[in-house]
């Protein structure tokens, strides 16, 4: 079907007058964010530069829940393992020996590899002692994937170590046969 | 197959040799294209790029570390993937969860799907070059990052859902902000409008481009706002519903363009679909806010008091993407026995072979855009 | 073109008198460094800073005041890289890329920049540029073409559709425009015109400012997807420092077209003849130059804010959709314009 020819002319106009209005409508509305400096609803910094002292957010605007790294007070630890047991992707891992305390172990290997951490907070969930929590410390960076392991363990305990608690120990337990 | 077209071949990876360099498709995807002209006369797509061994991985680990893994099957929105697994293993436990915990979800996965329908805009602004666009909805997206910093503690992989209901309770405040973040969206969506969907520019761009029948829809079994877009209804949320969506009084949309529409289903009509399901969801954010009841959040104990018995179990979530499934077996010992999840992006990638015959090279990456594929959840 | 260089033999103060070709390079490096290399320093510090108002950003705020310094920043941080490119793209060079450059750079002589500028003052000179732009377009898709790949052919071939659907609009609206004025010579455009915007040409009859409109449209056609287009062309291969050569291009065809569509039709560096006829007697010829300077690149500057505002924040059409847009809707209203400027012309004549 044939439209007329002013029909078509009408038409022709129209698209021409529509698209000059809606490009134009465009613009206009995007006009108040160029205009109103300073209009607290419109004028938004999105970008902010990161390394700032000044405007960027610092570790104390994060919210509570925060899973910044893992920090783990080492004198409450008692080396259950439950975390390296529980951890998705194998980043925690341990190593205990016998403490001066029978009750009690020695930690002697604490690693979180933080290169390998999702930050998906299980570990802390389950932690008994609640030794291990999430920092509010979100900057980690080094040359080497080898930077990215943090250490909290006390280090392997010495045989000399081991031979002077022992008889410390033997001594102690003297004392209360004795008592 | 013709013989004198010329093959481009693109992709797999960023910038190389010659790939994407719109991070539409949220992974790496090759693309085997015959082209004429400017025309593509047919093509290919092959994925597998991004493949991680999830679900050998799932199987390896304890039941409460898999969540960690189901939210990493589409980092975009981690929520569904802890929902459809914990929904899973939940039908294997016959656990009731809290209904507390049923509106947390409910709140939790409309906020991402806000989210994700953002992003979507996104990318479909880019792709036709409208950085402005971008930028006004990135800058409203970040409110609800921060809504889930705020409740979770993280902004992406949530890692906040655990089997019998959530890991924590809601903090103070977080429904008004909720609400506000709400009230704010409902005012952008109008400016949005203004300068971009009803723009004549990014109609011509999108009308008439990439359209799917209804036909083609059912056979590849595309669910999600991309079959609702071309009239297909169907929504898990209504059909079976889970976490209370029944007692939540909502439309989806669909056929709101008119079944007799010729252009239904193209680039434009998917775009519009979205906007109207974030309208959908805010209404869905008011009322679940509202019905938030006192009491636990969790049935569990913690974390740990997990006992998984033996059974095998199926459930179904509408991601923002389409319907997510998850079968899980369970043969009662600490590890799930198998994971294995059917994302919605498998039929929506499949689709692209047949959506970009015959449509010009410079609408490919509209076109991929307004399909909304997350290659991360097709290869798993 | 002899009475252009005697003033500025005098203005210079020279006592000797050198010869005339020493002059043109003294008057096109006057040019390069007093107009171009500040003006595009300018509007590209503008320019970021427009986009990211208009997208609710801050821009530049970290060189300088303001960040004014930053585009000092980006050229040294451009000289600072390494041409490296991809796979195989476009590390072959040829004869067109130089040609491009040399184009480039030897364009301003065609520039409209004030009466004491006007180095080609023919009776063809509003041509001119036009010319330029076939050949840069030429360049840009020979070399293009040059490099043998799937997408960079593309983008050559973009390149010059558009430059050919673009330049036939532009090229009718031109011939209104300079029917109105009665020559293609600057200096005649320039007289026709008055200081004020309702002696400006374009708001003189409602033919001239619809011509005006495609004009700026048509320009718009023709260079807004030259190599940097998005995607899947040329541009994806343009970085590095070698081939920011394409992006300057860019600019200076938006420049270009600007300063035309200024002297065409918004009243070019007119002032107010009392004080022009003033300093002239008192032979004040760099005061003249620099005032006229000031309000030509005012105006100049002004529309391309206003253009690439309207341009920042609507989506791109595709390249079918641009040769429609120019070939449909832009041709025929120039056509319109120019029949309806002759009749208005003719009517006022007669009468």
């Amino acid at each position: 079907m044939r439209q007329s020819v002013f029909q078509s002319f009408h038409d022709y106009c129209r698209t021409i007058f529509k698209g000059c209005n809606s490009v134009l409508g465009s613009f206009f509305s995007a006009l108040p964010y160029l205009l109103k400096e300073g209009a607290s609803e419109l004028k938004k910094e999105v970008t902010e530069q990161y390394p700032d002292p000044v405007s960027s957010r610092t570790a104390a605007d994060l919210p509570p829940r925060t899973k910044g790294l893992i920090y783990n007070e080492i004198d409450k630890c008692t080396g259950c393992k439950e975390c390296e047991k529980i951890c998705p992707v194998n980043c925690i891992k341990i190593e205990t020996d016998s403490d001066f305390d029978p009750a009690k172990l020695w930690v002697s290997v604490f690693d979180v590899d933080h290169s390998k951490c999702i930050f998906c907070g299980l570990c802390v969930e389950v932690c008994q002692p609640d030794s291990l929590f999430h920092t509010k410390k979100f900057e980690f960076t080094g040359f080497k994937t080898q930077d990215l392991l943090e250490r909290f363990g006390r280090g392997p305990v010495s045989p000399e170590q081991k031979e002077k608690w022992l008889a410390l120990r033997k001594l102690r337990e003297e004392e209360a046969l004795g008592l | 197959m013709r013989s004198d077209l010329t093959k481009w071949t693109i992709g797999p990876f960023l910038g190389f040799p010659q790939g994407f360099s719109h991070g539409i498709t949220q992974g790496p995807i090759k693309l085997e294209l015959f082209i004429d002209g400017e025309v593509i006369v047919h093509g290919t797509v092959e994925t597998g790029y991004l493949y991680r061994k999830l679900e050998k991985a799932i199987r390896l680990h304890p039941w409460v570390s898999t969540l960690s893994y189901a939210g990493r099957l589409d980092p975009e929105n981690a929520v569904f993937g802890e929902l459809v697994l914990c929904l899973a293993v939940e039908k294997i436990g016959k656990t009731e969860v809290p209904l507390r915990a049923q509106r947390i979800r409910v709140v939790l996965s409309e906020l991402a799907r806000i989210s994700n329908h953002l992003s979507f805009f996104v990318s479909v602004a880019r792709t036709v070059d409208s950085e402005i666009m971008a930028q006004y909805v990135l800058r409203d997206r970040e409110k609800i990052l921060d809504l889930f910093e705020l409740l979770t503690g993280s902004r992406f992989s949530l890692g906040f859902l655990c089997y019998g209901g959530v890991r924590k309770d809601i903090t103070d405040g977080f429904i008004e902000r909720v609400l506000e973040v709400c009230e704010l969206i409902q005012k952008r969506i109008k400016e949005y409008n203004d300068i971009y969907t009803f723009n004549a520019a990014f109609i011509k761009r999108s009308k008439k481009v990439g359209k799917l029948s209804k036909e083609i829809i059912i056979n590849y079994g595309v669910t999600g706002p991309n079959a609702r877009a071309s009239g297909v209804s169907y929504d898990v949320r209504k059909e079976q519903p889970y976490c209370g969506y029944e007692k939540i009084d909502f439309k989806v949309p669909t056929g709101i363009f008119g079944q007799g529409d010729p252009s239904c289903g193209d680039v434009y009509h998917r775009f519009l679909l979205r906007v109207f399901e974030i309208e959908q969801s805010i209404e869905i954010l008011k009322q679940a806010t509202e019905q938030i009841p006192v009491g636990r959040f969790n049935v569990n104990e913690s974390v740990q008091s997990l006992n998984v018995p033996s059974g095998e179990a199926n459930a179904r979530v509408e991601s923002s993407r389409g319907v997510l499934e998850c079968h899980v077996v369970s043969d009662g010992r600490a590890q799930p026995n198998s994971v294995q999840f059917w994302p919605p992006s498998v039929a929506s990638a499949a689709v692209i072979s047949k959506v970009i015959e015959g449509i010009k090279i410079e609408d490919l990456l509209v076109v991929l855009a307004s399909l909304n594929i997350s290659v991360s959840e097709i290869d798993q | 073109m002899n009475e252009l260089l005697d003033v500025w033999e005098k203005t210079l103060r020279i006592s000797f008198s050198p010869p005339r070709g020493v002059l043109v390079v003294i008057v096109i490096l006057f040019v390069y460094l007093l107009v171009l290399f500040p003006f595009a320093y300018l509007f590209a510090y503008f320019d970021r800073k427009l986009t990211a108002d208009l997208q609710a950003r801050v821009g530049p705020n970290r060189a300088g005041f303001r960040g004014v310094l930053q585009v000092f920043a980006d050229l040294v941080k451009l000289f600072q890289k390494d041409p490296a490119f991809f796979s195989s793209g476009f590390e072959k060079e040829n004869i067109w890329f130089h040609i491009y450059i040399m184009l480039l750079f030897t364009g301003v002589v065609f520039l409209p920049l004030g009466s004491l500028t006007l180095l080609i003052n023919t009776d063809m000179s509003a041509l001119l540029p036009f010319c330029a732009a076939f050949v840069l377009a030429f360049c840009t898709l020979l070399f293009s073409l040059s490099q043998g790949e799937v997408q960079s052919s593309f983008g050559g071939l973009r390149v010059a559709v558009h430059v050919l659907s673009g330049a036939f609009p532009a090229l009718v609206a031109l011939q209104a425009a300079c029917l109105y004025a009665g020559s293609f010579r600057w200096s005649v455009i320039s007289e026709s015109q008055g200081v004020f915007p309702q002696s400006w040409a374009a708001f003189t009859s409602p033919f001239l400012f619809i011509s005006f409109c495609v004009f700026i449209v048509g320009g718009l056609v023709m260079w807004s997807l030259s190599p940097e287009e998005g995607g899947f062309s040329v541009s994806s291969k343009l970085s590095g420092k070698k081939f920011f050569i394409f992006r300057l291009g860019r600019f200076y065809g938006l420049f270009l077209w600007s300063v035309i569509a200024v002297v065409l039709y918004l009243g070019a560096w007119n002032m107010p003849a009392s004080l022009y006829d003033g300093l002239k007697n008192s032979q004040e010829y760099l005061l003249i130059l620099f005032i006229e300077l000031g309000v030509l690149l005012a105006k100049t500057l002004f529309l391309m804010f206003v253009v690439t505002g309207i341009v920042r924040v609507n989506p791109k059409i595709r390249v079918d959709q641009a040769t429609d847009l120019s070939w449909k809707i832009l041709s025929p209203l120039s056509l319109v314009s120019l029949i309806g400027t002759v009749l208005w012309s003719g009517w006022s004549y007669i009468r």
